[in-house]
């Protein structure tokens, strides 16, 4: 066991469409530490959402070997995957996913409720992640009732219930206005690093730069070498 | 996955209310069908249902109590001395034409039961009694057949087969399956009123001594009249039941509407969560990108077809009671059983089953890929 919470090396990935194949990612590798806040960044089609549904066992890559939490998950069967995602996979999606008729403590409640645990516990954890992300008060409002911003609140809690050890964001930031974006991508943050969580975050938002502990650029389904330029927002860019 | 599936499916009352609906309509239509059904088939064990007879004994081809044969009534002196007999009587079930006040011809039902007892005889009098039936000439009628008897009262004359009866008592609710009109009487004026020969009789009804064990009766029985057919009451009317059944298709004809029935409540309740499942199908990949797994998608659509059921057939059931409680047709009774209740409540369940089977097969078909493409 190291310190690498997810390690990828070799990763390929095509999509055949009839008789043509289109590689999306070739030959990607890389290291993310325990706790680290990761965010890969790139052009439209350049691989970004590819290889994070591959590092979130939702896709199975072509050829390659892929760690996360010392399990070696890419030839995993679909069964696995899905185990695995609920066991140690949380996600944060780009246009929130979260279900309309429930109120947002049933929301979290739900991702408890994937991994069996009881209802008066998943409750209490529930309503404590709310608390932390500042939702308490909203805990039984519809989450149609809910700001934007609000509701991408109750997805990261949504994200961290059930303790797991990744954390994968798609675009979190897409559906909010700039104020709204920052303080989701604080929550996250303080969040993550409080509970020593691991982040990979695909973004396309230059002024979120600056909460990334490291950022890796995908260009044309490969990672590109070059660093990735400094924002006018940036603070702590590795 | 609870609160999930049954809040999802109150999001949307239309599709909700359809399926409930399609459960509604699939359940009173298998219980109205099912009890004319039961009500027709126990018109055609009436006389048997109504006697309190312990065994029944006639001609040995006999298939149906109203198209009896004649049988020798000599032949209870073999019976009459086992030791499980109480009594034997003999009883008629003939067939005559009545002439009615207007001239018009209609064919009734005699039946003539021992004086002694009058065992087999009719029930439900709204006026006279079986005691009135006594009297000589004197036969009853039903309130069901006032029409097809010309409206006749209490008092007046009637001509069955050239013969004079007098209609001395009126029931009520006394119909059989074919709906010819039933005149009952005592054994002698049957037997006139019917032109039966004399020393014939259709059959003998046996009171066995109380406590005794009926079948091993119906066995001593049998041995001692070889040519004779013994059942007992139970099985006389399923027999009875059957002839009808197999004569006339009918249980094909009432198969074939429940059939319909229930497929059309299949299809709305299929339809219903399958456009449910559409509606929601980003909902569903989310589940599933967090990790659900087939068992846990398969378990809200059943929860949300089974709740469908549930409350489906709960108001049908109520629908159905009230119906069985208001219903009143002597010519289209409804019988309205526990079983079939309980009956058709399983074969609901079995629907929202089924019903759930497209929608989750569209369901496993989705990929959860599709909420991390925006």
């Amino acid at each position: 066991m190291d310190d690498a919470c997810i390690r990828a090396s070799g990763l390929n990935k095509a999509y055949v469409t009839g008789d043509s194949v289109t590689p999306v990612l070739q030959e990607v590798g890389l290291e993310v530490t325990r706790g680290e806040c990761l965010f890969l960044v790139g052009p439209s089609g350049s691989g970004k959402t590819t290889l994070l549904s591959i590092l979130g066992c939702i896709l199975s890559p072509d050829s390659g070997a892929l760690t996360i939490c010392d399990t070696e998950v890419s030839a995993f069967s679909s069964t696995e995957q899905a185990r695995f995602r609920r066991e140690k996979l949380g996600f944060v999606f780009q246009k929130f996913h979260l279900f309309a008729a429930l109120s947002a403590l049933e929301n979290v409640q739900i991702a408890y409720a994937l991994i069996g645990t009881n209802k008066l516990e998943s409750r209490r954890q529930s309503l404590e992640l709310l608390d932390r992300v500042g939702l308490a008060h909203k805990a039984g409002s519809q989450v149609r009732h809910l700001s934007m911003g609000q509701r991408q609140r109750v997805a990261l809690a949504r994200a961290l219930a059930g303790n797991p050890e990744v954390i994968l964001a798609d675009e979190p930031t897409a559906s909010l206005d700039a104020e709204a974006g920052m303080n989701a991508m604080h929550v996250l943050k303080e969040l993550c690093r409080s509970l020593n969580k691991t982040v990979v975050v695909v973004t396309h938002d230059s002024r979120i730069f600056p909460m990334a502990d490291r950022i890796l650029r995908l260009s044309n389904g490969r990672i590109a070498p070059e660093p990735v330029p400094e924002t006018p927002y940036s603070t702590s860019a590795a | 996955m609870l609160s999930f599936a049954l809040k999802t499916l109150a999001s949307d009352r239309g599709k909700f209310f359809t399926g409930v609906a399609g459960v509604v309509f699939a359940l009173v239509l298998m219980n109205i069908q099912g009890g004319l059904y039961l009500g027709l088939m126990s018109k055609a064990s009436l006389l048997v249902d109504h006697c309190d007879a312990d065994l029944w004994v006639g001609q040995k081809r006999v298939d149906n109590v109203d198209l009896a044969r004649d049988i020798p009534e000599i032949w209870m002196n073999r019976i009459r001395a086992l030791p499980d007999i109480d009594r034997v009587e003999a009883y008629i079930v003939g067939k005559g034409t009545a002439t009615l006040k207007g001239g018009r011809l209609e064919d009734v039902w005699i039946v003539g039961s021992h004086p002694r007892s009058m065992l087999g005889t009719a029930w439900g009098f709204i006026s006279g009694s079986p005691e009135s039936l006594k009297r000589p000439d004197a036969v009853s009628f039903d309130e069901v057949d006032l029409k097809k008897l010309e409206n006749p009262r209490v008092g007046e004359w009637l001509e069955v087969n050239g013969h004079r009866a007098r209609l001395v008592a009126q029931t009520k609710g006394i119909t059989g399956f074919i709906t010819m009109p039933y005149l009952f009487t005592t054994l002698e004026t049957a037997r006139r009123l019917s032109d039966m020969r004399p020393g014939f009789c259709s059959f003998f009804l046996v009171r066995a001594v109380p406590g005794c064990d009926k079948e091993r009766l119906a066995a001593q029985v049998r041995r001692r009249l070889p040519n004779a057919a013994v059942f007992t009451p139970p099985e006389f009317a399923r027999i009875s039941q059957d002839y009808w059944m197999e004569r006339t298709g009918i249980g094909i004809s009432f198969g074939a509407s429940t059939c319909l029935g229930l497929l059309v409540g299949l299809m709305m309740v299929g339809q219903s969560l399958y456009a449910l499942a559409l509606d929601h199908l980003a909902e569903f990949a989310t589940l599933k990108a967090m990790g659900a797994d087939d068992s846990q998608v398969c378990r809200v659509i059943l929860i949300q077809s089974l709740t469908m059921a549930g409350i489906g057939a709960l108001v049908g059931v109520l629908i159905v009671l009230a119906v069985g409680k208001l219903w009143y047709s002597p010519l289209a009774p409804l019988e309205i059983r526990p079983s079939l209740l309980l009956g058709s409540t399983l074969v609901i369940a079995v629907i929202g089953l089924a019903a759930s089977l497209l929608p989750y097969l569209r369901i496993r078909r989705i990929d959860p890929a599709v909420v991390l493409q925006g």
